[in-house]
């Protein structure tokens, strides 16, 4: 054991010391998560203790467990499945960009030197445990099952050379390294060992001929997982989606460099596909369970070092420094030293190597007592600098990424001053259009993080009346030191895109302003503005079809829209009624509740508009989907775009899943009985409503109040037909390119994510092209939301497909445009944007 | 450049850069002969670096003076694969020069091992020739994109095994950082230019990478190179190997790698090294933003290496 108890501070520099590893490892998270039999994505900063877990999880680190539980030196695991951990580095020499990722066949080539990569070490790890004696195989067994092997992996024992494990290991190390240099130079050529399933061939095999093995699941444990490219992380995810017996993945890797989705770009559940355990501490490094979890990980160091006489606490002191407002005169203490580790075990424990051996602790005859607090305070002070000089260093960076930090950090220290002493605790800023900053500027946001000047926050925050969570980061602790702050964390700062563009060009004049404007704000106990709203700007606009203001119907809150499909006769008929009738029945003098549909609604001349102002008067909507229709689809877009309440509602009479491309709203099912409809309105609705605070029937979809219309930009959806997607795509992206535009292009959205991007993308768009032939209901939806929005829109509907490709059959909007081939398309599509600029 | 015989065919290959020294080929090549052929590698992504499109410009010019055609390939600095197979298709796929003259002064490192490896196979005589500047800028480059190891150079390295690294040091110590940071090894041998170009290169070079070196941890040895003889460069990188792979107790867990990411001639050698100890996996480092207004400033010295009689002496055959 080194003399200094913290002098090992990473995964690596414990070499093959998996018994040391075990005795200091401390669980900072439920054992039971990484036992488990699920996937696991393990999320944490550089020394959070990533690799130490599945370091621990490998079958080495498993003997040395059992080893030191038999001699009684440490707790025995809770009971768990056995499994054979298999530690596989994906180290940036193996892993990485590669020049030829968008090639054909790259997908395969890549699968087989990553299977290969596994299986290497699989065979390796088999060979230590053989070694080791911890698997009992016997000769004849090995022979037979490296001879099934050899045949799936198309490999053989060089004659005269027994067939071992080990042999084996080596042969597959070749393979695996002519794999990796084939990725290099294309064409590439591909076998077995390509095939999505091949893992799992490999381990079924292990464990059906095998016997110590077949009880025994395969733990592949990714560490460095960061170092794949987000297309090499989607065909591994790919695998992981598998969840088959006997392989689970545990998946180490930085949390902002992750991709939860797979090779088709479809997410990863979570807890379905992955469990995900975060290491990092929820509010970095002041929370009771931090400030726990590194005592004990501290006093197991000090211990095993032969330091009983005193722990953590005593060595550091427990004083509190004295405070002035914005920063603290020193630093030291184990409270401070915890804090500033940002709550991540390495720098804890990097301060106390330091500090310990500047104390000259390390000497054979030291007597060990309290660090002196000047000493603490001057190596958090060096460690401060360092960390700043990094960013500051010409070799290490580029200057602006210190003119972001660094702008950053001189607004939290006039905010925290302006906000005076008891609430001078501000490290935290939110972004809340992060996806409007330029694409150079959050690469340096990017940068930061990789410099460690930032940390992403575990969770991300919703204000209340947004749509979509804001994007947060804060300093690090440690450099809190570097600019006098308070290293604690209460209040944050809400910037927009636009701010932070100001933060770069003008810091100074930006500071002030910003600062200036939440004080005003804190003292009148509003909300900090942070400019002009959407949806402000939105009132203000011509509605699309009539080409003039509308004047906004006054809502009134016991009124909602149904809206519904309107067959002549059938169940949905039945439902319809019954919910009118019901709703109806539940009127009293002060709450006159009732439900109109647009069969209740007086003639308007074009159904869009009358749909619209319906749907505006009304204070929520209830919109029935159990069949899909493209027109209740179009008037819940319509309700989104408005912020309306709304209720999705399935009938369990007609169908018992909500359609697929809203499977992912929530829902409430009923039957078309009286008992049943008046249930849903009893117990969901009315009380949803009357909870006037309550966020009862909001979707969480709609764009941000910070959003900017982008100039120029045209929104276009089209079917997903090879020839729409080809021929009519390329054509209207020609014309609108000719005509100015740039294009952002959508198919038909499935998930919650996706359906919020387009409607951020028709948000932000000047004008939109959607074209609703085969009534589809998503691209229906879109239509909807481009006329809640007022984006000057068009229907495009291909008679010649389907001649009644229009949202409504019945009476045709003003914004139709039905073609007959490309041409038409294309000349139809001119006189809309000729008209579009007269009119402008 | 001498004239060569008459009746032999040359292949020469030149590249634009951003540093004034790609002049120096143009300005010393000879007129051609119908058997000759001229290659020059335009990088793509420099239209808008002003010291790009002048000395493009000048070269053509100089040509054009020497009424010289240069078959241009255009090419990008992040995908020498494209680039290579663009070369061989010029080449011709069984054709066999005489002599190829290459220069390698502003050539990207990736650019230097993988066309190096590629025209030794397809002449007598391979020739690299590297002119110095005269001096550098205050700053070359800030951060670093990737470091990984160069196509067809990664070696055989075991997974999971601890690392030594060679890294020759340059003026970018962004570069030097960043490696080191990535790669984690156990232990690394820094090794600074010396003799240098100018007096005062070898504390510049001390000074551009002092958080490597000014850290005094014992896991990291600092140690010279030469700066431009071959010779000399690869014996010193070959004594250091074997003296690694001595002291290591875990070969099969230990993986030695080289970085070189010094001057050009060091580039070269480390790819001579390379041919002989294939195993070892050579990294390259990119930066994420370049200098390109004073790089590196004038036109100095030219050093001519014959690689093909080098490699000869390797035992290492077309």
């Amino acid at each position: 054991m080194p003399k200094n108890p913290f002098a090992v501070t990473k995964a690596e520099e414990f070499n093959h010391r998996y018994q040391e590893l075990a005795v200091l490892l401390y669980f900072t998270i439920p054992v039971e998560h990484l036992l488990s039999r699920s996937n696991v994505f393990i999320e944490g900063s550089r020394g959070s203790g990533k690799s130490m877990f599945l370091k621990f999880l490998s079958l080495e680190g498993q003997i040395a467990q059992n080893e030191l539980e038999k001699e009684g030196r440490i707790k025995p695991l809770p009971p768990h499945d056995p499994f054979i951990g298999v530690y596989v580095k994906l180290e940036a020499t193996l892993y990485g960009p590669y020049e030829y990722e968008d090639e054909p066949h790259f997908d395969d080539s890549f699968l087989q030197f990553f299977n290969l990569h596994c299986v290497e070490t699989i065979l390796r790890t088999i060979d230590i445990g053989k070694r080791k004696g911890d698997l009992e195989i016997g000769s004849a067994e090995e022979e037979a099952t490296l001879e099934t092997l050899e045949d799936l992996l198309e490999l053989a024992t060089p004659a005269g050379k027994p067939r071992t494990f080990h042999s084996l290991y080596l042969a597959t190390e070749d393979a695996r390294t002519d794999a990796r240099r084939q990725l290099s130079s294309p064409p590439y050529s591909t076998g077995r060992s390509s095939a999505g399933d091949f893992l799992w061939a490999v381990c079924d095999t292990l464990c059906s001929e095998v016997s110590c093995l077949s009880s025994r699941r395969f733990y592949i444990l990714l560490d460095e997982f960061d170092n794949l490219t987000e297309h090499q992380q989607r065909l591994v995810n790919t695998l992981v989606r598998k969840r088959d017996f006997p392989i689970t993945f545990k998946i180490a890797t930085k949390k902002h460099k992750i991709v939860y989705e797979d090779r088709h770009n479809s997410p990863l559940n979570q807890f379905d596909d992955y469990e995900l355990v975060e290491l990092d501490d929820n509010d970095f490094g002041i929370g009771g369970t931090f400030l726990a979890n590194i005592e004990k990980i501290a006093n197991l160091r000090l211990r095993q070092a032969g330091i009983t006489q005193l722990g953590i606490k005593e060595l550091l002191g427990l004083d509190e420094p004295e405070r002035f407002p914005g920063a603290v005169a020193q630093y030291y203490g184990f409270r401070m030293v915890a804090t500033l580790s940002s709550g991540i075990a390495r720098p804890f424990l990097e301060f106390c190597k330091e500090m310990f051996a500047k104390a000259g602790f390390e000497k054979d005859d030291a007597v060990i007592t309290k660090i002196p607090e000047d000493l603490q305070d001057g190596v958090l002070k060096d460690r401060a600098e360092h960390l700043y000089n990094k960013l500051r260093d010409v070799n290490t960076s580029e200057p602006e990424l210190e003119a972001l930090v660094s702008s950053i950090g001189n607004l939290f220290l006039q905010k925290a001053s302006a906000l005076g002493e008891k609430e001078n605790q501000v490290i935290r800023l939110e972004v809340l259009d992060y996806h409007n900053l330029p694409r150079y500027t959050r690469y340096l946001f990017h940068r930061a993080l990789e410099f460690e000047a930032l940390v992403v926050p575990n969770r991300s925050r919703v204000e209340k009346n947004r749509p979509g969570p804001s994007t947060g980061f804060i300093l690090n602790r440690l450099l809190c030191v570097h600019f006098r702050i308070f290293p604690a964390s209460r209040w944050d700062v809400e910037v927009t895109a636009d701010d932070v563009e100001q933060l770069l060009s003008k810091p100074d004049e930006s500071i002030k302003s910003l600062v200036r404007g939440r004080a005003k704000g804190a003292r009148k106990g509003k909300k900090k503005r942070t400019g002009a709203s959407f949806y402000d700007h939105l009132r203000m606009t011509p509605c699309p079809v009539l080409d003039r203001i509308c004047a906004y119907p006054e809502e009134n809150p016991f009124i909602g829209f149904l809206a519904i499909r309107l067959p002549k006769t059938g169940k949905i008929r039945d439902a319809k009624d019954l919910l009118i009738r019901e709703m109806a029945k539940r009127q009293t003098e002060e709450r006159p509740w009732e439900l109109k549909s647009a069969e209740e609604l007086p003639l308007e001349g074009d159904i869009a508009c009358k749909a619209c102002h319906h749907i505006l008067k009304c204070g929520f909507g209830l919109c029935e989907v159990t069949k899909l229709s493209a027109n209740v689809m179009f008037e819940l877009g319509i309700a989104i775009a408005n912020r309306q309440k709304c209720f999705i509602l399935l009938n369990t009479d007609e169908s018992k899943e909500p359609p697929e491309p809203i499977g992912s709203l929530e829902y409430i099912s009923y039957s078309i009985t009286s008992k049943s409809v008046g249930k849903l309105l009893d117990e969901k609705v009315i009380p949803a409503l009357e909870n006037v605070s309550g966020r009862g029937g909001k979707i969480g979809l709609g764009a941000p109040e910070t959003l900017r219309p982008i100039e120029k930009q045209a929104f276009l959806a089209l079917p997903g037909d090879d020839y729409y997607q080809e021929t009519v795509k390329d054509a209207l992206e020609k014309l609108l390119s000719q005509n100015g535009y740039s294009c952002v292009v959508e198919r038909e959205g499935r998930e919650l994510h996706e359906l919020q991007r387009a409607i951020v993308r028709i948000a932000e768009s000047e004008i939109c092209l959607i074209d609703t032939t085969f009534k589809d209901s998503v691209r229906s939806l879109y239509l909807g939301v481009a006329l809640g929005y007022k984006k000057p829109f068009s229907n495009l509907v291909d008679i010649d497909k389907d001649s009644s490709g229009a949202v409504f059959t019945d009476a045709k909007q003003k914004c139709v445009i039905e073609y007959s081939g490309t041409e038409i398309l294309i000349h139809l599509i001119q006189q809309f944007l000729d008209n579009r600029i007269v009119r402008r | 450049m001498k004239r060569r015989q008459s009746s032999a065919e040359t292949l020469y290959l030149c590249e634009a850069s951003f540093e004034e020294r790609c002049l120096a080929f143009c300005r010393n090549i000879p007129s051609l002969t119908s058997n000759d052929k001229l290659l020059l590698l335009d990088f793509q992504g420099y239209f808008n670096v002003p010291q790009y499109c002048k000395n493009l410009a000048e070269m053509k010019s100089l040509l054009e003076g020497k009424r010289i055609c240069p078959e241009v390939i255009e090419c990008w600095v992040k995908f020498p694969m494209h680039a290579l197979t663009e070369v061989k298709n010029q080449v011709g796929s069984n054709s066999t020069w005489d002599q190829i003259v290459m220069d390698i002064s502003a050539l990207p490192r990736t650019y230097i091992f993988l066309l190096t490896d590629y025209l030794r196979t397809v002449t007598k005589q391979l020739v690299a020739r590297y002119t110095k500047p005269i001096h550098y800028g205050d700053e070359l480059s800030r951060g670093a994109d990737s470091a990984s190891p160069i196509p067809t150079f990664e070696g055989s390295p075991s997974s999971e095994a601890e690392k030594v690294l060679i890294l020759i040091l340059g003026f970018e110590g962004n570069k030097s950082e960043y490696v080191w940071e990535t790669l984690s090894p156990k232990e690394t041998i820094a090794l600074i230019g010396d003799p240098p170009y100018e007096p005062s290169f070898v504390e510049e070079a001390r000074r551009r990478n002092r958080f490597l070196l000014e850290m005094r941890r014992t896991d990291i040895i600092e140690d010279r190179i030469h700066t431009s003889d071959l010779e000399a460069i690869f014996t010193k990188l070959e004594r250091l190997y074997l003296q690694c792979l001595d002291k290591i107790e875990d070969k099969e867990n230990t993986n030695i790698l080289v970085c070189p990411l010094g001057t050009k001639p060091q580039s070269l050698a480390t790819y001579l090294f390379a041919k002989k100890y294939s195993h070892v996996p050579i990294i390259y480092v990119s930066s994420a933003y370049y200098f390109t207004d004073k790089y590196s400033i004038g036109t100095g010295e030219t050093i001519t290496y014959d690689i093909s009689a080098f490699l000869h002496r390797l035992g290492v055959e077309r």
